[in-house]
């Protein structure tokens, strides 16, 4: 992320590639050294454990991370009358008519 | 006649309570007395309930006793013997008949004694707050719908169901349930009183009844919602008092910890069941602890299911269910270990096979799944456990719009492309169907992660031509809500290559609607016996699982059942419509559940279930008779004597010139003209007469009845004790069961085929439709009168020996408490019984044109165990067969 507050992609494509990361094992990474402040997030050997357990986070904790990065759409949970009033707005209109 | 107190207590909040009074003096109010109990109001309360006088009874509380004091004051006030409604003053009365129906369900089995409703929130659109309530044992957090959650209003739980207990902002409580248990516990000020009530009934054999045909509307918590801490504390202090008394019995109600392994998303399908049975299963005794076998956001929408994810056990649970996947089966975690098994083909690799095989039991829905795990080398017992519908979300009420231009509409569902054949099914019907047809086909994409589907079917839908195909892709609803879109599509379509379990099948069977499915697999016996087949064309290899075969529906026969169902779409809608009731009940969830549970059990590792409460019945209150006596006995069965019998023992029959006197009983019935027309006019209501009764009956057609009798009866009950009669009353009776008190009942029995030989004679019924009118009015009136003091009279033993008889029933009133009779002098006994009155006499030979069910009767009439039996509610049932049964042929002798 930028200070103009673009994702600057390649940049973290790259940096993961460099530390050997995924893209998403990165930013869970500098989420984890975000929240716990600069004083101890500077220390290098916090943040090389940080990093070794990005890499080897657990089977579990991989498919919840996936679930959660799933399209929104499919877990929305909407109601019924809403779909219909999209795919037959006739109903809408004849309701308010 | 006996009434009902409505008592509706307030506090404060006079705009609440206007809008109360208003809505509830507006409804049908026959024999009801309004009683509002102020609990010392300091607001325009007292002052405006003056306007009320004459139409409300008052009773003013010197400060506010809270609820549980200020509803026992309403009790207290209330007439001895009426039945009481406590209402809160914050609901509605959007149900004009709601009092009538309330005590349906309230006199619908003896043992009933608390009846609660549905009630909807403020939301305009209709949310469902409570329909029915339970509580668990761990954190003592009392629910109020079945799956702890507020719904929409589905019209869901609109049945007559037995539930752990109602919420007390509305209560109607029988008065013999009263009498056994008195009124409210005052260990509590206001809130848990209402459970403590209804789990004090249990332990009496009284069950809380939900009576789901009643809606009104509720504000929650509208008395107190101006002092949030004060509330808070009031429930505090009653769940503390609750928790000492009940916390630990509730724990031990659970007989031991299944342990369920399953998902509650993805698959659909194993969700489904998890949805289904979790819940059923802890409410069934058993401790359910819920694990995913998959890594999962939880997704339960059920408080039970929600629970038992939550829930710890320690050792080894008593048992473990596996619904997953069969390599699942494996992980069974439990001292029982069974697995859920459904396989998309017709033989499970063998792995599958291998895993199933270290299980105890393997349960399957149906003979093809069987068939599929047995021929991948399962050796474990299989059962089969068929999986029925929900029905209360699932049934032909279900509200949902229709297409606004009235297009025959097809739904299907896709999940998986190559399984659910959902290409194959676009094709086919973009190929039947032309544009301007009136015709549209909808495909709701269940929730997955396989974005792909929705992009290929778009393309598949861009390069052809035909009727509309619209993708629903990216909604996800509330479980709830589930039904809604079968219910806006007039056709399932479940046209799959996979021959998995199908949970919509049966649900839109359930609902009414038409069902294409293919030919094959787990939907093969539902779519022969119920709705449109589609060919099998073969069996091809899924080409993810090599060796494993699933079926190609055929396409032709696919278009051939499209456009038959769109062409026909009349009259199978008819049909759909009217199996779908009888449908549902005969592929019940629940009874899926009662299975489930046989299986587990089987194991032997959960402890013994607790010996049931004996049931209540309101003969065993330390209360007399009042006597009010009424005789009921088929036509033709000598019920005009026994009354004659009565009227000489002291017994008010009515004046003499309101009695009926007819050709064939010159000496008169003991009738009354204007209850006999009231009976008349309450059979033509729900469209029958005597000799064809109705099976059902409107229910405004119920609530005439009842007002035009209670006419008839009001001028009698000064004159105690009195006695009706009237054969149609077998029929009936149960509906007068509220405004009786205390009454007697003097069954009359005569043989049933002297019966249809006097029907025969009088009416020219044929033998076969006279015997099965004698058993339809035998099996309703003692089935009505079932728990009830009452007396049985044989006619034969009437003729034959009429003094003891006389002199018997004489004993059994007085045993009852019925004050003012006497046995008859023997003269007046021999004047009026005649052994000329037994004209008609049969043969052992025509014996045998009694049906096997008939014997049965006539048997446990003549050894008297037809007062100590239970009869299932078949009433109905036994109402169609009536002219269903095949003619036969008698020989009486006259």
């Amino acid at each position: 992320m930028t200070e103009t507050g673009t994702l600057d992609t390649e940049r973290l494509a790259a940096l993961s590639r460099r530390l050997g990361v995924s893209a998403r094992q990165l930013l869970v990474a500098a989420a984890r050294l975000a929240d716990a402040g600069p004083a101890i997030a500077d220390d290098p050997a916090y943040r090389e454990r940080v990093l070794r357990d990005a890499r080897n986070e657990s089977e579990a904790a991989e498919g919840a991370a996936r679930l959660l990065l799933t399209p929104f759409a499919d877990y929305a949970i909407n109601e019924v009358d809403r779909l219909f009033a999209t795919i037959w707005p006739e109903l809408t209109r004849e309701r308010e008519g | 006649m006996r009434g009902v107190a409505l008592i509706v207590l307030a506090w404060n909040q006079w705009p609440l309570t206007r809008r109360c009074l208003d809505s509830l003096l507006a409804s049908d109010l026959e024999h009801a007395e309004v009683i509002v109990v102020d609990n010392g109001s300091t607001d325009e309360t007292p002052r405006a309930l003056a306007d009320y006088a004459g139409r409300v009874r008052v009773l003013t509380m010197p400060e506010n006793l809270g609820f549980v004091r200020g509803m026992n004051a309403g009790i207290a006030a209330a007439r001895p013997d009426d039945d009481v409604i406590l209402l809160n003053n914050d609901l509605a009365f959007t149900q004009r008949d709601w009092i009538g129906r309330l005590r349906d369900a309230a006199y619908a089995a003896p043992e009933h004694g608390i009846v609660g409703c549905r009630l909807l929130g403020p939301e305009p659109e209709g949310r469902v707050y409570h329909s029915g309530a339970f509580i668990e044992p761990e954190r003592l957090w009392g629910q109020q719908t079945p799956s702890g959650l507020i719904e929409r209003d589905v019209a869901q739980y609109t049945r007559l169901a037995r539930v752990e207990s109602i919420a007390f902002a509305l209560a109607y409580i029988r008065r013999d349930c009263l009498d056994r248990i008195g009124g409210l516990d005052t260990a509590f000020h206001s809130y848990f009183e209402d459970t403590d009530y209804c789990l004090r009934a249990a332990d009496l054999g009284i069950v809380t009844v939900l009576a789901g045909v009643v809606t009104l509307r509720h504000d929650q918590h509208g008395s107190t919602s101006e002092d949030r801490s004060f509330r808070t504390r009031l429930f505090d202090e009653s769940r503390a008092t609750f928790a000492a008394r009940w916390q630990q019995r509730l724990a031990e109600r659970y007989r031991g910890t299944l342990l369920w392994q399953g998902v509650t998303r993805a698959d659909p399908v194993h969700a489904r069941l998890a949805r289904d049975f979790v819940r059923r299963l802890d409410a069934r005794g058993l401790r359910t602890a819920f694990v995913p076998t998959a890594a999962e956001l939880a997704d339960p929408q059920d408080f039970r299911l929600e629970l038992a994810a939550g829930r710890q056990w320690s050792g080894m649970p008593h048992a473990a269910i596996v619904a997953a996947p069969a390599p699942s089966f494996a992980h069974a975690h439990g001292r029982y270990r069974l697995g859920l098994g459904i396989s998309e083909w017709e033989r499970v690799p063998a792995a599958w096979g291998a895993a199933a095989n270290t299980l105890d039991r393997l349960i399957v829905p149906d003979e093809f799944q069987a068939e599929a795990f047995r021929a991948g080398g399962v050796t474990r017992p299989i059962a089969i456990v068929p999986l029925g519908v929900d029905r209360d979300y699932c049934h032909p009420r279900v509200p949902a719009p229709r297409h606004p231009r009235g297009h025959f509409v097809f739904l299907a569902v896709a999940g998986q492309l190559a399984r659910d054949a959902t290409d194959l099914l676009i094709e086919t019907f973009r190929r039947t169907f032309r544009e301007d047809e009136p015709v549209e086909l909808l495909v709701q994409f269940v929730p997955r992660d396989d974005d792909t589907i929705a992009d290929r079917l778009d393309a598949l839908i861009a390069r052809t031509r035909g009727a509309r195909v619209r993708l629903l892709h990216g909604w996800g609803f509330p479980d709830h809500q589930r039904a809604q879109p079968l219910a806006a599509a007039d056709a399932y379509v479940s046209v799959r290559r996979g021959g998995g379990w199908d949970p919509r099948a049966a649900e839109a069977l359930a609902i009414g609607r038409a069902l294409i499915a293919t030919d094959f697999g787990s939907q093969a016996a539902l779519v022969r016996a119920h709705g449109h087949p589609v060919a099998c064309a073969r069996l091809i290899e899924d080409a993810e699982h090599p060796g494993c075969r699933w079926a190609e529906p055929d396409a032709d026969s696919l278009a051939a059942q499209l456009r038959d169902v769109f062409e026909r779409r009349i009259d199978y809608a008819a049909a759909a419509r009217a199996n779908a009731a009888s449908f549902a009940a005969a592929h019940d969830i629940d009874t899926s559940a009662d299975r489930l549970m046989e299986e587990i059990e089987r194991g032997g590792t959960f402890k013994l279930r607790t010996p049931a409460v004996a049931a209540h019945r309101p003969r065993d209150i330390a209360k007399p008779a009042s006597g009010q006596i009424v005789v009921l006995g088929m036509h033709r069965s000598g019920t005009s004597s026994v009354a004659g019998l009565l009227a000489r023992m002291g017994a008010w029959p009515g004046a003499p010139g309101d009695l009926l006197i007819g050709p064939d009983n010159p000496r008169g019935h003991y009738e009354l003209a204007e209850l006999h027309s009231a009976c008349l006019r309450r059979l033509a209501a729900a469209g029958g007469d005597w000799k064809h009764p109705p099976s059902s009956a409107p229910a405004a057609a119920v609530d005439a009845f009842r007002r035009e009798v209670a006419r008839v009866l009001d001028p009698l009950d000064t004159l105690r004790p009195w006695f009706v009669k009237e054969p149609r009353l077998c029929l009936l009776v149960r509906e007068l069961l509220p405004l009786l008190t205390r009454p007697v009942f003097v069954h009359v029995a005569r043989d049933p085929l002297e019966v249809a030989a006097s029907l025969a004679a009088r009416d020219g019924l044929d033998i076969a439709h006279a015997l099965s009118l004698w058993e339809q009015y035998t099996r309703a009136a003692f089935a009505a009168t079932r728990g009830w003091p009452r007396v049985l009279v044989e006619y034969a033993e009437l003729i034959a020996d009429p003094h003891g008889v006389a002199a018997r029933l004489h004993a059994a009133f007085a045993a009852f408490g019925v004050e003012g009779l006497a046995v008859p002098t023997a003269a007046a006994i021999d004047d009026w019984i005649e052994p000329s009155l037994r004209r008609q006499r049969a043969s052992t030979e025509a014996r045998a044109v009694l049906s096997p069910a008939q014997r049965e009767l006539v048997a446990a009439i003549a050894d008297r165990s037809i007062l100590d039996r239970e009869f299932p509610e078949e009433t109905a049932a036994v109402f169609e067969r009536a002219t269903a049964e095949p003619a036969a042929t008698a020989g009486v002798a006259g």
